[in-house]
């Protein structure tokens, strides 16, 4: 059985190795923890940054030149049907009997030049209003869109806040591992500075550097070395 | 782990930040839900309804302008002129841009009223994102739909016919002058048949 200073010693570096490996214990399961919450929240705002991407691109889209300028045929093609199939023509319903044939020929001159000319204003029309109408609607779907960004852009600062807050939460010490290590210091410091009360009065039992052990010679002071 | 650490980070902020989103996601459908029924559909009756507002005042100060048209030809004895022909052409064409600009109008009605929606709608989303109660977003995304929906209001038409018998009535008042002008000569001046300078006035 070994004496009670190297006890001392054993003891004293065993629990410190123990404490140690508890503290570095406690600190991997803090870094994982923080690294699992870290994942947790860049999967979800990776999910929402694809998704308002989406929404972008997809509004973008619409404002290309192609795009933009065939959306905008569709609108105009729409609005011209439906100002044209309005027309009336005829006179309303003016008829007279006795009417002679170079006025009846005189109406129907005159009454083609006011179908063409409200044609024509129709027409004009219907190209203004496409490119006004896509541009509204194109409008309204960026409008869309903003709000869409705007609420995920929310989501993410939330979770970006979370997380900081969950990351402060996490304690990574080891109170077992600490008492440990300060149980472990104090034997190695008492077994290297001796044991019982011999020491006390200066008479060491233990390790003294100061002083030959038996059969060797006493050390050299550091101040000559 | 005996010795782990003291705790902390299980995900309880995430946990209810989740929990918040998953509010303000519903408050969103919600609001999506209650605004549904603004579709293509309701945007284009509501088109119509002016269209219907409209077109029978058009219809009804048409057939007016058209009877003082033909007053005022008849009574120029042009009735079967080519006069006619021009003055009722031009108000034929005077009635169609005029039903043109109708139908216009009813595509500028609906666009204010999709416009409309549209801004209620960002408001609630707006205000989804700050009270976070899905029941208390849908209430009021229903009253505001309920608004939204009523029947609009629109103005009556003001006078769409302008002038369309103001050069009969000149050629007309032209007539008359000459007329008398006519009839003046005939009293005060000089018959060259007599060879007189007056003529007696019976």
């Amino acid at each position: 059985m070994c004496d009670p200073v190297t006890a001392s010693l054993i003891i004293g570096a065993a629990t410190t190795a123990g404490g140690t490996i508890m503290q570095m214990n406690a600190q991997e399961d803090a870094r994982d923890r923080a690294n699992s919450l870290r994942a947790a929240a860049d999967e979800s705002n990776n999910a929402i940054i694809d998704s308002t991407q989406a929404l972008q691109q997809d509004a973008a889209a619409a404002f290309g030149e192609g795009t933009f300028q065939e959306d905008v045929q569709g609108q105009e093609d729409a609005i011209r049907d439906r100002l044209l199939d309005n027309l009336v023509s005829g006179f309303a319903g003016v008829d007279f009997a006795e009417t002679p044939e170079i006025v009846r020929r005189s109406d129907a001159r005159e009454q083609e030049g006011a179908q063409e000319f409200a044609a024509g204003f129709a027409d004009a029309l219907a190209r203004l209003r496409g490119f006004d109408q896509n541009l509204f609607n194109q409008n309204l779907n960026i409008g869309r869109v903003g709000e869409a960004t705007q609420t995920n852009s929310g989501f993410i600062q939330g979770n970006a806040n979370a997380l900081n807050s969950d990351l402060q939460m996490i304690d990574a010490s080891s109170p077992f591992g600490d008492a440990l290590v300060a149980f472990g210091g104090t034997a190695l410091s008492a077994g290297a500075g001796g044991l019982g009360p011999e020491n006390m009065a200066g008479q060491s039992s233990g390790f003294n550097p100061a002083k030959a052990a038996p059969g060797r010679k006493p050390p050299i002071p550091a101040r000559f070395s | 782990m005996c010795g782990g650490g003291g705790g902390g980070g299980d995900g309880g902020a995430a946990e209810r930040e989740r929990q918040r989103q998953a509010k303000i996601s519903q408050g969103v459908n919600a609001i999506n839900s209650s605004f549904s029924q603004f579709n293509d559909g309701f945007f284009q009756d509501r088109e119509q309804a002016y269209v219907d507002f409209a077109l029978p005042q058009l219809e009804d100060q048409f057939a007016k302008e058209k009877e003082q048209l033909i007053f005022a030809l008849a009574r120029n004895n042009r009735l079967e002129s080519n006069t006619r022909s021009e003055r009722l052409a031009d108000l034929e064409q005077e009635y169609n841009l005029q039903r043109t600009n109708i139908y216009d109008d009813a595509l500028g009605f609906a666009n204010r009223a999709r416009s409309d929606v549209e801004t209620a709608r960002g408001n609630l989303i707006s205000q989804n994102s700050s009270l976070q109660n899905p029941s208390a977003v849908a209430d009021l995304a229903s009253q505001r739909a309920v608004a939204l929906a009523a029947a609009p209001q629109f103005d009556p038409l003001g006078s769409l016919f302008q002038n369309t018998t103001a050069g009969i009535a000149t050629a007309q008042q032209g007539q008359q002058k000459r007329d008398r002008l006519n009839q003046l000569s005939n009293l005060y001046l000089a018959d060259p048949a007599s060879g007189g300078s007056a003529r007696v006035v019976s």
